[in-house]
């Protein structure tokens, strides 16, 4: 029985593995593809044309803060030191328990102002509204609102006093490139029908900045949550969610930076505030949302790093995040479960829904039942050592040489660091990843498996932030 | 033992039979991951050797590049913010700058491209620069632009920099191109063939408006109606086009045109926009009254302003707002007081507040006349926002 079982089994992982790597290879050409149409535009055009003409679009960046002294202020800089013409920054002090929102209130000068708050979305009460009295910050605008426990509920209340048909959803404590704009808006320029913009984002924690919050120095971190996290971002937004792009299948846009279509963010019901993954499920829903109302939409990535955020560098911050994610995952599955297969919801509901289903959600659970069944065949004594080597080594070495194609393909869209060793940094963390962290990360989503299955209480808790090295 | 020599096929033949025999005793999915951990293998190799050229590649162009930006940019950038200037003159001064002679220095057109564009980026609030033409043709970027375009090398990006530069080439080296298949090389060719187009400049506008109205094309199309005006050549009749146009965003575009660009006739007509039945057009109208600042259309606004809808209410508020005129301080008050939606309201008491005294005077009227407190903390958020803009001022 048990025998017949593993045999099933050994073949099942077998097709599975093989599938994807069929699908890595298939995402691979099409992201190609999707960077080649991005690329042809030169960015200096795309640039002029924006800056000189009275048609473009505004743009308001939105991000929440909780408990975020050590670092607001540099990264609200960032968010200010845009170049694009017509943007604003919303930052929402999400009831904060330290001095986030008064070392706001010096740095930047600000004052509180009379404002009548319409709840567009939900969140929880408002509270003030601060702008500045010094024509720098002019573009500042500051909410401060009761703590709603969720990154949703503090989105929702800058949502509700955003005044561009655009808003960039952004954490606090994401250092921006100062095109980042520019690039995000440009799908949005080319066709009325976007609805999203995905960024690529990469970890900011060895970057060397200067007194204003400038990035002086790019380089990966020495840390290695950090550097492997680094990794998995580049393979996430340069091969998966390009390639994705390129059919209108996206899965996500990450809140760490994605850019949106107000109208539709609204109409679609705002951030839920008790969802675990609220970027993926706002995004399932805007599309649900287009689909319901027969709009046609395309949801778009670009290769471009627009946004660098400070990863979780212990494996506590590591364990809650991944955690947290993988709780998400499996919410969000089950409470869009009427989307699957139906041809109704387009690319959504018969592609990226059942791959979410197979690929994302079952594969720490088949990873798991393969480490029990090779103990257990370690002990009988039934392995095939040679098949065992030969398997091994064709994950390891597809898995390695993804690493490398990504590394080249950021080199190639610009690089994302200033020197060559840095590349061979990732290589080497690429080399250790699926012996150290990849066994992690499932170990984590396992967890909040379990953690939602068996109902235990959700805390999203503080991620602390060291700031950057200056 | 003799040596058996395979030739040709055969040696294809003779390696395939050597693997399918050395697999042969192994199941079919061991020989499939046996050649997934080759074609890796190979991949690996191939990437490693492909980045450190393309490495090198980057390096030796960057330094070429920084050194030629940095021996000439500044001559170049002279040269185009000065005014008229011969060609003689252009090579004297770029001669200076690195001593090379007028062949060598055409030799390097490729890396003044990047000087000239980013020039160009750099002071975009410049329509156009007088001695970009003779400049290009003296660097030799007229030249290289017409040899790709000719050789069919690098067409993409040689027409987006001769539309964002507004290079004029002869009208014949496009002809391959406004009609090409690729749809982002033909929009682009035609961008060109505004600029260097003699007979006709605007023999495809209509039909690629209509079937393009993104905001990137128009955004395309202001950039170059902008620079024909600055050189006094011929502007498109916007009035006929919006009128031949089908689609709304395009002949709203249009419209909209008219107030940046259109003659004095031009601009006499857009009231007859005012009563269009596409709310957008009634839109555009309303903001090229807005930029033209026509007083003799503001009454006509005032009096087709119950029957819209609050979008357009709102463009309506906004135009009238523009004259700080007394005579439209009534209005702004009905205004607030009639509608339904916070938005108009808002905008009302704000063009209300910026208006002038008289305006001011009406708007702290209201002030001490409500009793909703949510009309008080609208009122309030004007005040202090108008408060904090005259703070700005000041600084």
């Amino acid at each position: 029985m048990i025998s017949a079982f593993l045999y099933v089994y050994g073949n099942l992982v077998f097709f599975y593995s093989m599938s994807l790597i069929i699908i890595y290879v298939v995402l691979i050409i099409m992201a190609d593809q999707q960077a080649k149409k991005n690329q042809k535009w030169g960015k200096k055009y795309i640039r002029s044309m924006i800056d000189s003409s009275p048609y473009t679009k505004g743009v308001s960046i939105v991000a929440g803060a909780y408990n975020e002294e050590n670092s607001i202020v540099d990264n609200v800089n960032s968010l200010l030191s845009q170049d694009y013409p017509n943007f604003e920054v919303v930052i929402v002090n999400d009831g904060s328990k330290d001095k986030t929102l008064e070392k706001m209130i010096d740095a930047f000068e600000l004052v509180e102002i009379p404002y009548d708050y319409v709840y567009k979305v939900h969140c929880q009460p408002f509270k003030r509204l601060f702008k500045s009295l010094n024509p720098k910050y002019n573009k500042l605008t500051v909410v401060d609102k009761v703590n709603g426990g969720t990154k949703a509920d503090a989105i929702n209340g800058g949502l509700n006093v955003v005044t561009n048909p655009y808003f960039i959803n952004t954490d606090a404590d994401c250092l921006l490139a100062k095109d980042a704009i520019y690039e995000c808006i440009f799908p949005v320029l080319q066709d009325e029908r976007v609805i999203a913009v995905s960024g690529t984002m990469s970890i900011s924690n060895g970057f060397l900045l200067n007194s204003k919050g400038e990035v002086i120095e790019k380089r990966p971190s020495s840390k290695p949550f950090p550097l492997f996290q680094d990794l998995e971002y580049k393979r996430s937004f340069l091969i998966g969610k390009m390639g994705w792009s390129n059919i209108n299948a996206m899965p996500n846009v990450s809140g760490g930076y994605g850019l949106f279509n107000t109208e539709v963010v609204i109409a679609a019901g705002g951030y839920s505030y008790d969802s675990f993954a609220e970027d993926m499920d706002m995004l399932w829903r805007m599309i649900g949302y287009c689909c319901d109302f027969h709009k046609e939409y395309r949801v778009v990535q670009i290769p471009h790093t627009c946004c660098w955020t400070e990863g979780p560098a212990t494996f506590k911050t590591m364990n809650r995040q991944r955690t947290r994610w993988g709780r998400g995952l499996i919410q969000l599955i089950d409470k869009h479960k009427k989307m699957a297969f139906k041809p109704y919801y387009k690319q959504l509901g018969l592609i990226t829904f059942p791959y979410e289903i197979i690929f994302e959600f079952f594969a720490p659970v088949i990873e798991a039942l393969g480490l029990i069944s090779l103990i257990y065949l370690l002990f009988t004594g039934g392995i095939n050592w040679l098949s065992f080597w030969v398997m091994l080594c064709t994950i390891y070495l597809f898995s390695i040489m993804l690493s490398g194609l990504i590394i080249f393909y950021d080199f190639i869209q610009g690089g994302s660091y200033n020197h060559i060793k840095s590349y061979l940094k990732l290589l080497v963390a690429g080399c250790l990843e699926p012996f150290i962290y990849h066994p992690l990360i499932t170990f984590f989503s396992l967890k909040g498996y379990a953690n939602y299955i068996f109902r235990t209480r959700a805390v999203w808790g503080d991620m602390q932030h060291k700031g950057h090295k200056k | 033992m003799e040596d058996i020599r395979f030739y040709g096929w055969d040696t294809i033949r003779y390696y395939w039979f050597v693997i399918q025999n050395h697999f042969s005793g192994w199941s079919w999915q061991i020989s499939v991951a046996y050649t997934i951990v080759f074609c890796c293998s190979v991949a690996l190799i191939l990437l490693g050797l492909v980045f450190a050229f393309r490495v090198q590649r980057r390096n030796r162009r960057n330094k070429h590049q920084a050194l030629i930006a940095d021996k000439y940019t500044e001559t170049i950038k002279q040269i185009l913010l000065s005014d008229s200037m011969p060609a003689s003159s252009m090579i004297e001064l770029l001669k200076k700058c690195d001593g090379k002679d007028e062949d060598e220095i055409k030799s390097e057109a490729k890396s003044f491209i990047p000087i000239l564009v980013s020039i160009r980026t750099s002071l975009t609030e410049l329509a156009y620069f007088p001695n970009l033409q003779i400049l290009a043709t003296v660097c030799g970027v007229r030249e290289y632009c017409e040899k790709s375009l000719l050789e069919g090398h690098d067409v993409f990006n040689t027409i987006q920099m001769m539309a964002m530069l507004q290079l004029v080439v002869s009208e014949g080296r496009l002809a391959n191109y406004v009609n090409h298949r690729d749809y982002d090389t033909r929009l682009m060719a035609r961008l060109c063939f505004i600029v260097c187009g003699i007979n006709d400049p605007y023999k495809f506008l209509l039909e690629d408006i209509e079937h393009n109205s993104s905001s990137m094309y128009t955004m395309m199309l202001h950039y170059t109606f902008a620079w024909m005006k600055a050189q006094d050549k011929k502007m498109p009749n916007f009035i006929n086009l919006a009128n031949n146009l089908e689609n709304e965003d395009a002949a709203s575009f249009m419209i909209n045109e008219v107030g940046f660009f259109g003659t004095d006739e031009e601009k006499a007509e857009i009231p007859l926009f005012l009563t269009s039945k596409s709310y957008k057009c009634r839109e555009a109208a309303i903001k090229s009254i807005h930029l033209v600042n026509s007083e003799e259309t503001y009454d006509k606004l005032v009096e087709m302003y119950p029957d819209q809808i609050e979008e357009t209410k709102r463009e309506i508020i906004k135009a009238l707002g523009v004259p700080k005129n007394n005579k439209y301080n009534e209005f702004f008050v009905a205004a607030y007081e009639d509608s339904p939606s916070k938005e108009t309201k808002e905008a009302a008491l704000r063009c209300l507040y910026d208006n002038n005294k008289e305006g001011r005077y009406q708007f702290v009227l209201l002030q001490q006349k409500t009793t909703d407190p949510e009309q008080s903390t609208l009122m309030q958020k004007i005040d202090s926002i108008g408060a904090l803009k005259m703070i700005y001022e000041l600084q």
